[in-house]
C-alpha cells in the first residue's frame, strides 16, 4: 500500500516562493494500476518525484507499507520519460546492471536479465546497443531493466510520451500484459486521456494551482485489456468526463 | 531516392589515396626543378635518408628515448586530468578547490616553465617528463570535468534507485558516461605530449629526435634533419592512432561521434 498523506510542495524561486503542489491525500492498493492525469504544469512529475523518494515534501508524507519514503530504494522502480539506457553497454547489459547491483555475479545477472528481455518481447535484441534501436524498442528495454530491480511499485513518468501514436498504442497493450502477470502496483504519469482510461483502475486528475486531486475516477473496464477495449462503449463516456474536468483544470 | 550515407562508416580510401599522392608528387616534382635550392629536399631523400638512419642503426636509441619521455609525461599528467576532471565534474568542492589554481597555471605556456624546473633537478629526464606531464594535465583535465559534468543527471538517478553508493556509481556511471569527452582530451594530451618532447630536448643539453632535428640544422645536414622530423611525425601518427582504436574500442555503442 502506497499512501500521500497531505503532502505539499513548494519552490523557492529567486525571493518567493511557489506553491506548487497540494495538499494531496492518495491511498494506492497493492497491485492497482493507477494513472494520474493532468495538464503540463500542475506538478505530476513532482508528485512522482516524491513517491520515487527523488524530491521531499515541504510537508507531509508518502509511505510504502507504513514506512516513510524519505530516499530512492529498489522497492520504487522509476521509468522516465526518455529511456536512459547506459549507451556504453548492450541492451542485455543494461538489463542485468540493476540485478548485479543487488550482489548477483554477472554471469548469473547476464542469465537472469534474458528472461526479462523476453518478458518485453526483445530477445533477438540482447546484444545490440541501444542508439541501434527504435524509440519503442529502447522504452521496453528501459522497462524491462525496471522490471529487474525487482520493485514492490512502478512508477512510469509519461514513458510512451515521446513514442509515435502507433507505438505508443502497442506499448500500452504491451504495459497492460506485463503488469497484469507481474502482480506489480503501478502509478502511471500521462496528459493523454485515452491512455489515462486504457491503463488505469482509477484515474486521479490533478489540476489548479497549486495542483490538488480534482477527481478520483474508477475505471470499471474489463480485464484483461486488449485493443478491443478501446472500442467498449464506457470509454467515451469516461472520456468526455474527463475531458470536461481537464478543460477546467486547465482554465483553473 | 538517394544512397547510404558514404560519409559515416567507411572511408573513401581512393580518395584520401589520391589527394596524398597528388600533394607528394607536386612536391617531389618542385624538389628536382632546376633552380630550386639545396636545402629543399623531395619526399624521396627525406624517406631515403630516413630509411639509411634506419639501417645505420642510430635513429633507434634516440627515439626510443624522446618517445618514452613523451609517453612518460603523457601517462603521468594524462591520469592525472582525468581523475581530477572527473572528481571536479562531480563535486562542487572539488572543483572550486582546483579552480583558481588550475586557470592560472594553465595560462602560463609551459615550455617557460622548463629553465625553472631545470634549476631544481636539472636538464634531466625528470624535469622534461615533468614538463610534458603538466602540459598534457589540461587538457585532460578541462575535458574530463566537462563530460562529467555533462552526464545526463537521471543517469545518477538511476544510480540512486538502484541505491547504489556513490564510489561505485563514480566507476560504474560517471566514468563511462564522460568516457567519450575524456577520450578527445586525451587526444589532444597526446599532441601536446609530442609538441613538449620536442621543445624539451631542443632546449639545455640533451639527446633524442628533437636534439638530431636541433644539431643536424646547426651542421647544416637537411637530410638528417628531415629525417628526424618524419620519425617525430610517424611516432606521433602512430601513437595517435593506437590511442584511437583504444578509445573506439572502449567507447562502442557511443563511438558515433569518433571521426573517420
Amino acid at each position: 500500500m502506497l499512501s500521500v498523506n497531505s503532502v505539499v510542495k513548494k519552490f523557492r524561486r529567486g525571493s518567493h516562493v511557489v506553491h506548487a503542489l497540494g495538499p494531496v491525500d492518495l491511498q494506492i492498493r497493492q497491485g492497482e494500476f493507477v494513472t494520474i492525469l493532468g495538464p503540463s504544469g500542475c506538478g505530476k512529475t513532482t508528485l512522482l518525484h516524491m513517491l520515487g523518494g527523488f524530491e521531499s515534501p515541504t510537508s507531509g508524507a508518502v509511505e510504502i507499507n507504513g514506512q516513510a519514503v524519505t530516499a530512492p530504494s529498489r522497492k520504487l522502480g522509476m521509468v522516465f520519460q526518455e529511456a536512459t539506457l547506459f549507451p556504453w553497454k548492450t541492451v542485455l547489459q543494461n538489463i542485468a546492471w540493476p540485478i548485479e547491483q543487488r550482489g548477483v555475479r554477472r554471469a548469473e545477472a547476464l542469465d537472469r536479465a534474458t528472461e526479462y528481455l523476453d518478458k518485453v518481447g526483445l530477445h533477438r535484441f540482447g546484444k545490440a546497443y541501444p542508439s541501434e534501436l527504435s524509440g519503442g524498442m529502447r522504452q521496453r528495454a528501459a522497462l524491462a531493466r525496471t522490471l529487474a530491480m525487482q520493485p514492490e511499485v512502478l512508477l512510469m513518468d509519461e514513458p510512451f510520451g515521446a513514442l509515435d501514436a502507433q507505438t505508443r498504442e502497442e506499448m500500452q497493450e504491451e504495459l497492460t500484459r506485463v503488469w497484469q502477470a507481474s502482480g506489480l502496483t503501478v502509478v502511471f504519469i500521462t496528459h493523454d486521456i485515452p491512455e489515462a482510461i486504457f491503463l488505469g483502475d482509477r484515474v486521479v486528475v490533478l489540476g489548479g494551482k497549486p495542483g490538488t486531486v480534482m477527481e478520483d475516477c474508477a475505471i470499471d473496464l474489463p480485464r484483461p485489456r486488449t485493443s478491443a477495449t478501446k472500442s467498449h462503449p464506457k470509454v467515451l463516456e469516461y472520456r468526455s468526463h474527463l475531458w470536461e474536468l481537464i478543460r477546467r483544470a486547465s482554465a483553473a | 531516392m538517394h544512397k547510404p550515407d558514404t560519409n559515416e562508416g567507411t572511408r573513401l580510401w581512393p580518395v584520401t589515396l589520391a589527394s596524398v599522392m597528388l600533394i607528394l608528387c607536386a612536391w617531389e616534382a618542385a624538389s628536382r626543378r632546376a633552380g630550386s635550392p639545396e636545402y629543399f629536399l623531395g619526399p624521396l631523400e627525406i624517406v631515403g635518408a630516413a630509411v639509411a638512419r634506419l639501417v645505420h642503426g642510430d635513429v633507434l636509441e634516440p627515439a626510443v628515448r624522446s618517445i618514452s619521455r613523451a609517453f612518460g609525461g603523457f601517462a603521468l599528467g594524462g591520469a592525472l586530468g582525468v581523475a581530477l576532471g572527473l572528481l571536479s565534474g562531480v563535486s562542487r568542492t572539488v572543483r572550486d578547490l582546483f579552480d583558481v589554481p588550475q586557470a592560472f597555471v594553465h595560462a602560463i605556456p609551459k615550455i617557460s616553465l622548463f629553465p625553472a624546473v631545470a634549476v631544481w633537478l636539472g636538464f634531466t629526464d625528470t624535469s622534461r617528463i615533468l614538463i610534458i606531464a603538466l602540459s598534457c594535465f589540461f587538457p585532460a583535465y578541462l575535458n574530463a570535468m566537462s563530460g562529467a559534468l555533462g552526464i545526463n543527471p537521471r543517469y545518477l538517478w538511476l544510480s540512486r534507485n538502484n541505491e547504489v553508493s556513490r564510489l561505485a556509481s563514480f566507476f560504474q556511471v560517471v566514468l563511462p558516461a564522460s568516457l567519450l569527452r575524456t577520450m578527445v582530451g586525451l587526444r589532444i594530451s597526446l599532441m601536446v605530449a609530442f609538441i613538449l618532447m620536442v621543445a624539451t630536448e631542443v632546449v639545455g643539453h640533451s639527446d633524442g629526435l628533437g636534439t638530431i632535428v636541433m644539431e643536424s640544422y646547426q651542421e647544416g645536414d637537411y637530410r638528417q634533419m628531415y629525417a628526424a622530423i618524419l620519425y617525430i611525425a610517424l611516432a606521433g601518427y602512430l601513437s595517435n592512432l593506437a590511442l584511437e582504436s583504444v578509445a573506439r574500442r572502449l567507447c562502442r555503442g557511443q563511438a558515433m561521434e569518433f571521426g573517420g
